[in-house]
């Protein structure tokens, strides 16, 4: 971990690794396509290791995350503010984000060649092989942010500050076209993550999140009960 | 088993290319989709019988045991290559019109959104379940769907998307399709979508799987 920086008086802090320890595993890629231990075909045991053989000489780690100052962030019943942006993140986010005293962006990113590794996957037509590497992909940039996550939660604990769940533009009610906002309040090419027009991250395999800190804040189990987007990707990850 | 087709339609079924596949074990060092198939033309049984009775009840048993949750997704991809592998050889037919195609589908992603797996899944899928996929890629506007309908005299457009933002483009899309051509169908999918956002751009179908899509289209435009 490196590139510790401070701007006024937000913290700014910005990953750079060749590798992590993200325990994403045969096991856990088979439960999140529906399998148990007993019943996965060995054509997509092949894919999954031959996948696990591939990306991780291609995974490129960059992260980071800016805390904003408490006088920059305010939390409203369906929306926050940071600075003089606007976020309509709706209720259940906002619900959530209560009682922060501020705010921090976190992104993460696996890097460019994945897409590639991806698309050859496609153009040769193997398309088992290029749902289960994407689906490893989509997982292992996750444990990534959950790692970003972890060591902002470690550098706050010790004074006490606690931190709320990540949440991302385009889940739980958050339209994803407030990515473009979310980006603007972070330093230009902010671990090398662009936008699009249509707020979608290039390199593709990235995240981004807000995530609420302060003394009486907490995480909490995920309440896709209360949100009606049946088929979430969050919702079948924290199942 | 019985004869050659319902070995062949065991082995699309189970996803046994061919003879060296290891996979499944039950059909290990026994011919798998391609020498059947082989050896179905050889023997003269027709193109069409060995589609018939041969590669769709394969492919018709694995979308049930799909929608009954006994299988998931991977595996209906392991069969849908084994049937990609019969129907290549069965492509001489196909062009000479002596065996159809259950109809066409046009596919692509939406405008903005470069995300395809989802879609070349749903254009496996449907390839393996009988149809003509015309796959427009990825960041696909109205002009070039409507175009596509037009050359390829299809009447079923099936879009894409990823993004709450890219998932609106298909409004615009949907629209511009059915003021342009008569009878058109648009059928939407990916992560953000549903059935209600469906409804609400006047999209005629929403599915969450590849496997629902094709058994609507089977049910309702089989040619």
């Amino acid at each position: 971990m490196k590139n510790v920086i401070l701007i006024n008086k937000s913290i700014i802090k910005e990953f750079d690794v060749n590798s992590i320890d993200h325990q994403v595993d045969e096991k856990r890629i088979s439960k999140l396509m529906g399998y148990d231990d007993e019943n996965v075909p060995e054509p997509v045991i092949d894919s999954i290791r031959s996948a696990f053989t591939e990306i991780p000489k291609i995974l490129q780690f960059k992260g980071g995350y800016k805390i904003f100052e408490p006088n920059q962030v305010k939390i409203g019943k369906e929306h926050f503010e940071i600075s003089d942006s606007s976020f309509n993140a709706g209720k259940i986010i906002s619900f959530n984000l209560k009682g922060s005293d501020t705010i921090a962006i976190v992104v993460a990113t696996i890097g460019g060649k994945i897409t590639q590794y991806l698309s050859s996957l496609m153009e040769s037509k193997d398309i088992l092989r290029g749902f289960i590497a994407d689906q490893i992909a989509s997982e292992i940039v996750e444990r990534w942010m959950d790692n970003i996550e972890n060591e902002l939660e470690k550098l706050l604990i010790q004074s006490g500050i606690k931190i709320t769940n990540r949440y991302s533009p385009g889940y739980c009610g958050w339209d994803v076209s407030d990515q473009h906002k979310l980006f603007s309040l972070l330093p230009n090419n902010f671990c090398g993550i662009k936008l699009t027009e249509n707020a979608l991250m290039i390199p593709i395999k990235s995240v981004s999140a807000v995530i609420g800190i302060g003394k009486n804040v907490e995480r909490k189990d995920y309440q896709c009960s209360i949100c009606d987007i049946e088929f979430c990707y969050k919702r079948v990850r924290n199942e | 088993m019985d004869n050659i087709l319902d070995q062949l339609s065991v082995c699309i079924e189970f996803g046994k290319i061919n003879k060296d596949s290891k996979y499944p074990p039950s059909l290990i060092d026994l011919d798998g989709a391609v020498e059947l198939t082989k050896q179905a033309l050889h023997d003269k049984i027709a193109a069409e019988k060995i589609l018939n009775e041969g590669l769709m009840p394969g492919m018709q048993r694995v979308g049930e045991k799909f929608r009954d949750g006994k299988i998931f997704l991977p595996e209906v991809l392991i069969a849908a290559k084994a049937m990609s592998a019969s129907t290549e050889l069965l492509k001489p037919f196909f062009q000479s019109g002596e065996i159809k195609h259950k109809g066409k589908v046009i596919l692509g992603t939406v405008t903005g959104d470069l995300h395809d797996i989802g879609k070349n899944i749903v254009k496996m899928v449907l390839e393996g379940g009988g149809w003509e996929v015309i796959d427009l890629g990825v960041n696909v506007g109205a002009e070039k769907f409507i175009n596509s309908v037009k050359e390829n005299s299809a009447n079923i457009v099936g879009i894409s998307a990823l993004l709450t933002t890219t998932m609106q483009n298909m409004e615009l899309i949907t629209k511009k399709l059915k003021d342009e051509i008569n009878d058109i169908k648009v059928i939407i999918g990916g992560a953000p979508v549903s059935q209600s956002f469906a409804d609400l751009i006047n999209a005629d179908k929403y599915f969450h799987d590849p496997q629902a899509m094709l058994d609507y289209l089977n049910k309702y435009y089989n040619n």
